[in-house]
């Protein structure tokens, strides 16, 4: 690359660093900072290492059709079950180009075991009347537990995601379907839909938190509120992608594969961030070369967690 | 002839306004869900019914622990405020301190977070929409959306962050519904933007005691409401 290219790019991305700060918004995530501090939210133009699986290929066990699991007889999507609908929105992230696949698992473990340690390091869903013996709290129809272990390896802290559960709240109505969320005529009463919360709830489960808690003001399916998006939009699979990027593509939002069309204005947006984003850190991760070598290091981590809980040493 | 005319017309205006006002408000109470954890929406209203305290206050100390008994899988903060006012409670509310039990913590090198639930900082003041207290997860009604975060030390200047919030946008509609003005909270940030020639009061923004003076307001106007239903 010539001199004045590489100065020319150089001075390009500074302007761009800087203007940014000011208008550039984008995906959230969170990130480890300093000894002491529990987390801290960051946005695409925020520092810090994100906290993300350190593996690249995590199973999921999808347990909507259990007992406790509201009729699917009839989706209004056609479908007849939950797991259906649930792998699909685990293939959607899968198709971000993002280097991360989720697995459908095979573990039977309920959701709300209590006999083995924490984590057990199986991702499970299901539903609940409560969390598990706790309330619900108002208004809450679905909860993403996600557990971190903090490492130090010399210099700074480090935290990975270990173990992942999403529980939706049964006493709540849901179906599946794509569009506005239905409000029925019985006071307003909503219908709420299945894949676009458990599709948000996997966004979590991947490392992603509400952009529009970070200065964000496009449509995603991450947004703390739901503006009737129901899929991926551009801003989520920048998201993935600048955590889980691929080997081959460095290129953050480079991925594609989602039947989703987002509107120009928000294309627009899209690639307004992307200078910002390139220059977000992923966490150092496995290749899907290393998946054993990075299973003995999660379980080692774990076992050194647990001291915090006396269970050994 | 025509005064009576003018004035019809004036009244008829304020009543015009007025309903304009209250269905902007009922537009906005108008929600399905928030993605939140999931949580579905709240209003304004929603929020000063269901919550069992309200409350401002400032986070003195914050303490993460394992739970006990059949909850010892889940970590737990618990969030302990001072200079508190407490403008709606069971009158179980200490008046000196109040201690708040959320899911989710850090304990040793293990994080346990819930994406969504809200995050509190040390010496923040906050006003807080409490239920459940101690037996629920989140005890905050719709969660995130009954913790307000305030900004500033100085008694004028102590702003709630609206964060182009749709609750405190009603909550904006209600002020001017009751034909209350915006106080002016920072008088010399408003001389210096007049001197910039621009419009210095800002009618969205929002100062703490005026939330809190009108969310103690709309739960009188509640409370009214319900007893003149049951009579």
């Amino acid at each position: 690359m010539r001199a004045d290219m590489l100065w020319r790019l150089i001075a390009t991305y500074l302007l761009v660093s800087i203007v940014g700060v000011g208008v550039a918004h984008g995906y959230g995530y969170r990130v480890l900072q300093g000894t002491s501090s529990i987390l801290q939210e960051s946005s695409d133009t925020g520092s810090g290492m994100p906290i993300i699986w350190a593996l690249d290929e995590v199973s999921f066990n999808l347990q909507f059709d259990g007992n406790a699991a509201p009729s699917s007889t009839a989706l209004l999507n056609q479908t007849s079950n939950w797991n259906e609908n649930a792998l699909s929105t685990l293939n959607a992230w899968n198709e971000s180009g993002a280097q991360f696949t989720w697995r459908e698992g095979t573990d039977q473990i309920a959701i709300c075991d209590d006999t083995g340690t924490s984590p057990d390091q199986v991702n499970s869903t299901g539903w609940s009347s409560d969390y598990c013996g706790i309330g619900w709290g108002t208004d809450v129809l679905a909860v993403t537990e996600v557990t971190y272990i903090v490492v130090t390896t010399g210099g700074e802290p480090e935290a990975h995601i270990v173990d992942t559960n999403i529980v939706l709240n049964s006493s709540e109505r849901w179906d599946a379907y794509d569009g506005s969320v239905i409000l029925t005529t019985n006071g307003g009463q909503a219908v709420f839909d299945f894949q676009r919360v458990v599709l948000h709830e996997l966004g979590h489960a991947l490392g992603l938190i509400h952009p529009d808690e970070v200065g964000q003001s496009l449509s995603a399916i991450m947004n703390s509120r739901e503006d009737g998006t129901f899929r991926l939009m551009t801003d989520d699979l920048n998201g993935v992608n600048a955590l889980y990027p691929s080997a081959s593509d460095n290129d953050v939002g480079a991925g594609g594969g989602v039947s989703d069309t987002p509107d120009p204005s928000e294309e627009a947006s899209g690639s307004e961030t992307s200078s910002a984003e390139a220059s977000t850190p992923s966490a150092s991760r496995k290749s899907s070369g290393g998946g054993a070598a990075g299973v003995l290091e999660i379980l080692f981590l774990i076992a050194c967690a647990l001291k915090a809980r006396r269970v050994y040493c | 002839m025509f005064q009576l005319r003018f004035v019809h017309l004036s009244i008829g205006f304020i009543m015009r306004f007025k309903v304009l006002v209250i269905t902007f408000i009922f537009l906005c109470s108008i929600g399905n869900f928030g993605h939140a954890l999931s949580v579905k929406s709240k209003t304004f209203d929603q929020l000063v019914l269901e919550s069992d305290e309200v409350i401002q206050g400032r986070v003195v100390a914050m303490e993460s622990r394992f739970g006990e008994g059949p909850l010892s899988r889940y970590i737990f903060t618990y969030i302990e405020f001072n200079q508190l006012q407490v403008v709606k409670g069971t009158g179980e509310v200490d008046a000196e301190r109040y201690q708040l039990r959320i899911a989710g913590g850090r304990v040793g090198d293990l994080i346990q977070a819930f994406p969504g639930a809200p995050q509190f900082q040390l010496g923040q003041d906050y006003v807080l929409f409490v239920r459940g207290n101690g037996r629920e997860m989140f005890p905050l009604v719709g969660v995130h959306q009954g913790v307000y975060e305030i900004a500033g030390a100085e008694e004028n200047d102590r702003m709630v962050q609206t964060h182009d919030n749709p609750i405190l946008r009603s909550v904006v509609a209600f002020r001017a519904s009751q034909g209350l003005n915006h106080k002016s909270s920072n008088t010399v940030s408003e001389s210096q933007s007049q001197s910039r020639g621009v419009d210095a009061v800002d009618h969205n923004s929002l100062q703490a005691d005026e939330f809190m003076s009108l969310i103690r307001l709309r739960w009188q106007q509640l409370q009214a409401v319900s007893q003149e239903g049951e009579r």
